[in-house]
């Protein structure tokens, strides 16, 4: 639209912007958001290319290129405008990636991100509109169908250590003896390449939480959820379940807690729905532990508590005036 | 500073715009011309009047009346129009007007006022309370401050007049500056003064009356905008008809004639927009972008402001990713994600029914935190009237 008038006032002519108000903006966009991500996943990506070498580099270069490019393809195919640039099929990628091991073969790679993007993701319309976290779709499908190339244990011989979970699930609670919390802490543990640096990743988590880009209350409601369930156990039996601490720091507890149960769109956003779907995760990481037949189970639980998220809404406040 | 601060602390003395040399004045829907094209007409004289009511709009300045288009005349002012000889002219009369205001109430009061330019039917319709919204409506603004500082006289005659034009018995001001010396008058005692603590959105009409009366929209209770006071005032205490409005533009407090050009407004203020920018008249958060710089400025307009091209990112019709920031904002504890949704695919009779729409405030803050640039207040207007249209079918 043209608008200023030459005889009026003198002003140029100049074409305004109509928009609607607000007319101003905090600044933070999707785009800011998953490059807060992508900085916070950094410090693990750096420690796992230290300890794995060129192994995890190639896993995670892997995953974020297919991510991107399943993206772009679905775009194309579904008719619409490219959303690669606002950085979240990079952030898929990557989260994938963290789950899996470095020695993982690398089409289970490609079958795992390009199910997380495609059938986690774009078919619900793209981000925003899944019912569970993306990443979790790829890895649950490839951990499901072919359980043993995503195995930690099977894929990551050439190692001295371990996945303590696994211990713990056959040897019981003698079986973690060995392993110091300091190690742990370290990621001196087999199991995600990104997400067994449990100490990085909370360095990486606790920045997201400082810049507001996850909300404090559900990764701290997840931590405790798993910290008090497998309290319970450990009171109850000492010489047969592990110490709540041991809990925390392997497996993907700490990873599901800031980077996947936070997961935008399938998460509850006010405060009391946060912290009952974050205890109810991490109580359920510690039951899938100790009952079920996988050795970590965190993903699993993230997608069960997923499920009680539509019901959150019977959680929320009276409307402003309404009685 | 505190985040979204109203308090502007004392403001300056409002600068005069310059008159420019045509004005544009606009008036509602309900309005007809009461002048002919190329008449010419004094400063003062009625330029349109509402249908039903006693309703006016006056010329800014002595001219010539250069086009009548619907909702607005064009005025050239004219080249030998004396100010000062405008002013001086019949202060008899003024004075005479003043006294006979002095002595109204009630629905008399505003058809009085209503002749002279201000609209105060509604101040006297029943209501048990009355809260006076005096702070500054958005973040960013200064003309509160420089109204209660400044031009103390005028707002004391603005309260002194809603006393007798309000049935209520109970009477609050919410300001969030030291109002002490306003009410050293012995006729303004009746007014409790109230001081939230003054962050956007306090301001809310809504929130306002909460904070006086400590119920969330209580029956019977009406709130008053300062500007509405601030206009009342003026027209009472000099008994000449309202033709100039009280307003803010980049952190200064102006006054204008009406029907002042906005181009003239932002280029005295040496705001030369640019392509690609924004000019927002009444606030940032809640107002219109003008596409047009020769809107006139109206009685009611309370600041202009230019937004630079690129300073914030662009709108989008992008879909909402559910982050949440919109509903921990919300002063109306409502769930602006789920609205802008339904509002979106049309499910106007969702956004009442389980979501409540209805107790928006249209406070704008949803579209100011969205991280994914929704236009979110436009979705929240548009399911208050979609559903409001609903209802009325039903
Ligand atoms: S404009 Fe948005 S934030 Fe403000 S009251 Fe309405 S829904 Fe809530
Ligand atoms: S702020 Fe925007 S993106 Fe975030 S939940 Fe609200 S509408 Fe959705």
């Amino acid at each position: 639209m043209k608008s200023g008038n030459p005889e009026t006032g003198g002003m140029v002519p100049c074409l305004l912007i109509g928009e609607s108000a607000p007319h101003i903006h905090c600044g933070r966009t999707i785009r800011g958001l998953m490059l807060d991500i992508i900085i916070a996943m950094l410090p693990s990506a750096v420690l796992a290319i230290v300890y794995w070498g060129v192994d995890a580099l190639r896993v995670m270069a892997l995953a974020v290129a297919v991510a991107v490019l399943a993206e772009a393809a679905c775009c194309r195919l579904m008719g619409r405008k490219s959303s690669i640039d606002d950085l979240n099929a990079v952030v898929v990628g990557l989260l994938v990636a963290f789950m899996l091991p470095a020695g993982v073969a690398w089409w289970a790679v490609v079958v795992g991100v390009g199910l997380s993007i495609c059938l986690g993701k774009m078919v619900f319309g793209g981000i925003g509109a899944n019912p569970v976290p993306a990443a979790l779709v790829g890895y649950a499908a490839i951990s499901v169908c072919w359980g043993i190339h995503v195995d930690p244990d099977t894929v990551q011989l050439a190692t001295s250590w371990s996945d303590p979970l696994t211990k713990l699930k056959f040897f019981g609670a003698a079986g973690i003896e060995k392993f110091g919390y300091a190690d742990l802490l370290f990621g001196r543990q087999i199991g995600g390449l990104g997400s067994a640096n449990v100490g990085m990743i909370l360095l990486g988590g606790l920045y997201l939480v400082a810049r507001r880009t996850v909300r404090w209350q559900i990764p701290l409601a997840f931590l405790l959820g798993t910290a008090v369930v497998s309290g319970l156990f450990y009171m109850a039996a000492p010489e047969t379940y592990a110490p709540p601490l041991f809990h925390l720091l392997t497996g993907g507890v700490m990873f599901a807690a800031f980077f996947i149960a936070t997961d935008y769109a399938c998460s509850p956003s006010r405060t009391a729905a946060m912290f009952l779907y974050g205890v109810l995760g991490g109580a359920l990481v510690v039951l899938i532990r100790v009952y079920g037949m996988h050795v970590d189970g965190t993903a699993f639980a993230v997608l069960l508590a997923s499920l009680v998220v539509p019901y959150c809404v019977l959680l929320r406040p009276k409307p402003f005036g309404v009685k | 500073m505190q985040r979204f601060s109203l308090d502007s602390g004392p403001g300056n003395v409002p600068e005069q715009v310059p008159a420019p040399d045509e004005f544009i004045v606009s008036f509602e829907a309900d309005f007809v011309a009461c002048v002919a094209k190329k008449a010419r007409v004094e400063a003062g004289a009625a330029l349109a009047r509402a249908q039903e009511r006693s309703l006016r709009i006056h010329a800014p300045v002595a001219g010539v009346v250069t086009d009548i288009g619907p909702g607005r005349i064009c005025m050239a002012r004219a080249q030998d129009a004396d100010d000062a000889a405008d002013e001086a002219k019949a202060p008899q009369t003024a004075s005479e007007t003043k006294q006979a205001l002095d002595a109204l109430q009630g629905a008399a009061l505003a058809e009085a006022l209503g002749t002279l330019g201000v609209d105060a039917f509604a101040l006297t319709l029943p209501a048990k309370a009355v809260v006076v919204n005096a702070l500054n409506p958005e973040p960013g603004m200064v003309w509160v401050g420089s109204a209660l500082n400044h031009c103390a006289d005028t707002v004391r005659a603005g309260l002194r007049a809603l006393q007798r034009l309000s049935p209520a018995q109970t009477w609050y001001f919410v300001t969030a500056h030291e109002a002490g010396g306003l009410f050293e008058d012995e006729s303004l005692s009746r007014y409790a003064v109230v001081r939230p603590k003054p962050a956007y959105p306090a301001s809310m009409d809504a929130l306002a009356v909460k904070a006086a009366t400590g119920k969330e929209l209580p029956e019977g209770v009406l709130a008053v905008g300062l500007h509405d006071v601030f206009n009342i005032g003026a027209v009472a205490l000099t008994g000449t008809p309202l033709t100039e409005t009280i307003f803010d533009v980049a952190g200064k407090t102006c006054r204008a004639a009406i029907g002042t050009p906005a181009a003239h407004i932002l280029e005295h203020c040496g705001l030369q927009p640019q392509d690609g920018d924004i000019v927002a008249l009444n606030g940032l958060f809640r107002g219109r972008a003008l596409s047009d710089l020769r809107h006139g400025i109206g009685k009611a307009d309370i600041s202009l402001a230019v937004v630079r091209a690129g300073t914030y990112p662009p709108v989008s019709d992008a879909p909402c990713v559910g982050c949440g920031r919109c509903i921990d904002v919300c002063p109306a504890r409502l769930s602006p994600d789920m609205i802008s949704r339904c509002a979106e695919f049309g499910l106007f009779e969702k956004c009442r029914k389980s979501y409540y729409v209805e107790a928006c405030m249209e406070c704008g803050l949803c579209g100011f935190v969205c991280v994914a640039r929704r236009p979110m207040l436009q979705y929240m207007r548009l399911a208050k009237q979609e559903s409001a249209s609903l209802e009325v079918r039903s």
